[in-house]
């Protein structure tokens, strides 16, 4: 996985993002080790409580769980549960700031469609 | 256990390098002592390590004073932007006497250190340029292994590679086995993520001091066209303001409703470099 | 004081380094002079002495030139200035007990070659001074008194120089200027001008006194040197005290 910071959101949360992509893109596997708090923290050069803070997150939500003494893994389900997650999320992250930029730019509501039309036939 | 600093202050002739400042380092945490060139970050590590006298208050470590005593100072390993070792001294013997002095001095891993570093053995103080003068601090201070490691600027003259190598050990070392690590600078970018608590000084007084996550939210950056801008600041605490053309970014404290932001207008996280530049301006 | 036997260590090391290398030329010199006595034209008296007056020197310059990298390595290394004096005061008390028995060695093995060449005589610093005394004396008894005496002599002289140099840490550049200037001109300028034109002289000659009670008086006693660099290492140790426990680290 590769995660490239940047100043917009705090990077804890930025670490949990990049956990979720890894796993819906299916380099952490359900069921498999991921590294330990150490590797990311060592890796991204971050603080090792700002990575603890980023996994805990998704610790509490069940994508992750801990296995005392062993490590921490992917929970079974937690592509689906990410899947239906980053769903949610859709509207605001991306159809949000679609319509804000086709109005910057001046883009009718009828040529994103045509648009969108484009990206699928691609 | 922890260092505490009570209300110390310290005046240079008619210069007052610090003013009462009170503060307390808790175990095992890395802190950013931030502050601008003369803000008083080395006079501040410089009287905890009892370099120099404070005219007033003290310096607990775990609960002694460290004034004039060894057991609370033994418990310090400082590297000085500063060489306070001979200049002919070989950096092997360096490395044998600071174990003399600190039998908790991995020789070992220091060794190995020098390996990753390319730095020779045999090379004496004198001979080292600026960039390898603080290599060889640095893996003083990652290898000595007490519980309070206070580095002042740590990567003073070391290129790219040399700086991001000694963030990465640093983790390493900090994971590996947990202590205070208090690391003075005015390079914030790089230190942003490793840090944990900030500290910001600025002429001899703490002006923040708190978590990294705390600090950045305190606030936030809003940006667009300055008529826009300028509307929405109105009758809020704005720190600063860049403006190019007719774009105006304005940094302001207070928290923020995204829904209450109007179109057109970007809000984006308080970014520590700046917020830092903006609250350390004279 | 947790400290104290590396900051000893680390101080007596520094010594030791430049000890052997003064040994080193002390020995080199004994033997050429020896060996040149000896194995050369012998019709003329050849005389070695004073070994322990070079040392002297050597140690008082030793003294000089000990304090302000070493103060800076014992501040890096966590040591108050407590124990870097205290261990300061092991290694000179160390070097000058050494330094004054080794030497004692030297002069009797000097002394050897007098058994092969009458024309060679070797006397040490103590046997100069007190002549008399040394000769009333017997031979182990006389090299022991001398090495009592010589010890005092040698602390004396790192003591002064170390003083000497604590006291220049501790001055401004003003005030350097001042001392260096300012005592030489009075001690071999003032003094004699105000001795000879207000005092008639009195006190050159009560210095002169005063030099001759601390070489033995009339009665030629080697324990009033003795007692009189014993005095003058606890004043000089309680001086320098007052100067290393305030001094700090400076830019």
């Amino acid at each position: 996985m590769n995660i490239s910071f940047n100043e917009e959101r705090p990077i804890f949360i930025q670490i949990a993002e990049g956990i979720e992509d890894a796993i819906l893109s299916g380099a952490f596997k359900e069921e498999s080790q991921i590294p330990s708090i150490t590797e990311f923290s060592v890796n991204y050069r971050i603080n090792p409580a700002t990575a603890l803070k980023g996994i805990n997150i998704l610790v509490e939500e069940g994508i992750i769980y801990k296995k005392r003494g062993v490590g921490m893994f992917v929970s079974i389900g937690a592509v689906e549960q990410l899947k239906g997650k980053r769903k949610e999320q859709f509207y605001d992250n991306f159809i949000r700031n679609l319509v804000e930029e086709a109005n910057r730019l001046g883009i009718s509501k009828d040529e994103i469609i045509t648009l969108l039309e484009r990206g699928y036939v691609k | 256990m922890s260092i505490e600093i009570k209300n110390i202050s310290k005046n240079f002739g008619s210069t007052c390098a610090l003013d009462s400042v009170s503060l307390t380092f808790e175990e095992n945490k890395i802190y950013g002592l931030l502050g601008r060139n003369g803000a008083g970050k080395t006079t501040l590590l410089n009287i905890i390590t009892n370099r120099i006298f404070a005219d007033s208050g003290e310096v607990l470590v775990d609960g002694i004073p460290s004034k004039e005593n060894d057991q609370a100072l033994k418990k310090i390993y400082m590297m000085g932007e500063k060489n306070f070792y001979p200049n002919n001294m070989k950096i092997k013997e360096i490395f044998r006497w600071t174990k003399e002095f600190y039998p908790s001095f991995d020789t070992e891993y220091a060794n190995k250190l020098t390996e990753v570093f390319e730095l020779s053995l045999n090379k004496n103080v004198k001979s080292l340029s600026t960039g390898y003068n603080s290599i060889f601090k640095v893996i003083i201070a990652l290898s000595v292994n007490t519980p309070y490691v206070l580095c002042d600027e740590p990567v003073l003259g070391l290129d790219a590679n040399h700086r991001d190598l000694f963030y990465r050990l640093l983790i390493e070392r900090y994971s590996d086995s947990p202590s205070t690590f208090i690391i003075s600078t005015h390079l914030i970018e790089e230190v942003a993520n490793v840090i944990e608590d900030v500290i910001i000084i600025k002429k001899g007084k703490i002006i923040k001091n708190e978590s990294r996550e705390e600090l950045m939210s305190i606030g936030y950056t809003v940006s667009g066209m300055s008529s826009l801008v300028d509307e929405f600041i109105n009758g809020k605490e704005v720190i600063g303001i860049d403006s190019i053309g007719g774009l105006k970014s304005a940094y302001v404290i207070g928290q923020i409703i995204k829904e209450s932001v109007p179109q057109g207008l970007e809000i984006t996280k308080m970014d520590l470099q700046k917020l830092f530049i903006k609250l350390t301006n004279a | 004081m947790m400290n104290i036997k590396a900051a000893t260590k680390y101080q007596l090391n520094e010594y030791i380094k430049s000890v052997r290398i003064f040994y080193l030329v002390v020995i080199l010199v004994t033997l050429f002079f020896g060996g040149i006595v000896n194995f050369g034209d012998s019709s003329n008296v050849n005389m070695m002495g004073g070994t322990e007056m070079s040392t002297a020197i050597f140690l008082f310059v030793l003294g000089l030139n000990s304090f302000k990298e070493t103060f800076l390595m014992m501040l890096q290394n966590s040591t108050t200035r407590k124990t870097m004096f205290v261990s300061r005061l092991i290694a000179v008390l160390a070097t000058g007990v050494s330094m004054a028995i080794i030497d004692r060695f030297i002069i009797s093995f000097a002394k050897l070659f007098t058994y092969v060449n009458e024309n060679y005589q070797v006397s040490g610093m103590y046997e100069m001074v007190f002549q008399n005394r040394a000769e009333s004396l017997h031979t182990v008894i006389m090299n022991l008194e001398a090495i009592l005496i010589t010890i005092g002599v040698y602390i004396a002289a790192i003591i002064a120089g170390y003083f000497i140099t604590t006291a220049y840490y501790r001055m401004n550049k003003i005030l350097k200027v001042a001392v260096s200037v300012g005592v030489p001109v009075t001690l071999f300028f003032l003094l004699p001008i105000i001795d000879m034109s207000v005092y008639d002289g009195k006190i050159s000659r009560a210095i002169g006194k005063l030099f001759a009670f601390v070489f033995g008086g009339e009665s030629g006693n080697p324990y009033n040197l003795l007692i009189s660099c014993l005095l003058f290492s606890v004043v000089g140790i309680g001086l320098s005290w007052l100067l290393i426990r305030k001094a700090v680290e400076k830019n």
